[in-house]
């Protein structure tokens, strides 16, 4: 499955929200999308999310063979900071967010598109965020 | 036709209806399609809509265009399935 990463730094801050993000916030994000090759921000977490939406991504992406040790997730709900600071810096209103090698791919409807036409798959494999295929 | 629009209006519910108006006021859509799927709670919409205007623009910037359409709307719900389409 996939490993957890929880959002340690963003939980241990408190919950103050601010409507335009401090540099602070901004750089805790920033630091969050740098910290695998493919970063999900989802609601809950990818054993248990706590929104369809979510829950599609994490499977597609369990499905399109992510490798664990290159995915950490996020969990917007434990932070209102991190939900609305990501927001603002995909500029995009909803969750789940999904980012490959630091760059904004989409949410849940432009993943579900990119995997039927085997654009994920191609993104992932550029991104070497596969499992290697075992050699037999 | 226009007496099928019209139907469709009339069953619209009102947060629907506005939706449609401003997609359509906004993006000249050749074809649209709006629907709370929220199952009554009305925080959850599927669109699905098809305008000139995403001719040669990737899916993220065609859903962007959608988005800040309904910068305001989008905040107040859970959820928002959507489609969009060049031609």
């Amino acid at each position: 499955m996939f490993a957890r990463f929880v959002a340690q730094n963003f939980a241990r801050r408190p919950a103050a929200f601010a409507r335009f993000m401090s540099s602070e916030t901004r750089e805790a994000i920033t630091g969050a999308i740098k910290s695998a090759p493919v970063v999900l921000f989802m609601k809950g977490t990818p054993e248990f999310p706590q929104c369809g939406f979510s829950r599609a991504t994490v499977s597609l992406l369990g499905q399109q063979g992510v490798d664990p040790l290159k995915f950490a997730a996020y969990n917007v709900l434990e932070d209102p900071e991190l939900r609305e600071g990501i927001k603002e810096l995909s500029e995009w209103p909803t969750i789940p967010q999904l980012y490959v090698n630091e760059e904004f791919i989409g949410g849940c409807d432009i993943l579900v598109s990119m995997a039927q036409t085997g654009e994920l798959a191609k993104l992932l494999e550029d991104a070497k965020a596969l499992v290697p295929e075992d050699e037999e | 036709m226009l007496a099928r629009v019209a139907r469709r209006l009339l069953s619209f519910t009102p947060e629907e209806k506005l939706v449609y108006e401003k997609l359509t006021k906004q993006l000249k859509p050749r074809q649209i399609e709006v629907r709370d799927i929220s199952g009554g709670c009305g925080s959850m919409f599927a669109i699905d809509i098809t305008s000139e205007k995403f001719k040669g623009l990737s899916m993220v910037k065609q859903h962007k265009l959608v988005n800040k359409v309904l910068q305001d709307d989008i905040k107040r719900w859970h959820g928002l399935q959507l489609r969009t389409r060049s031609e």
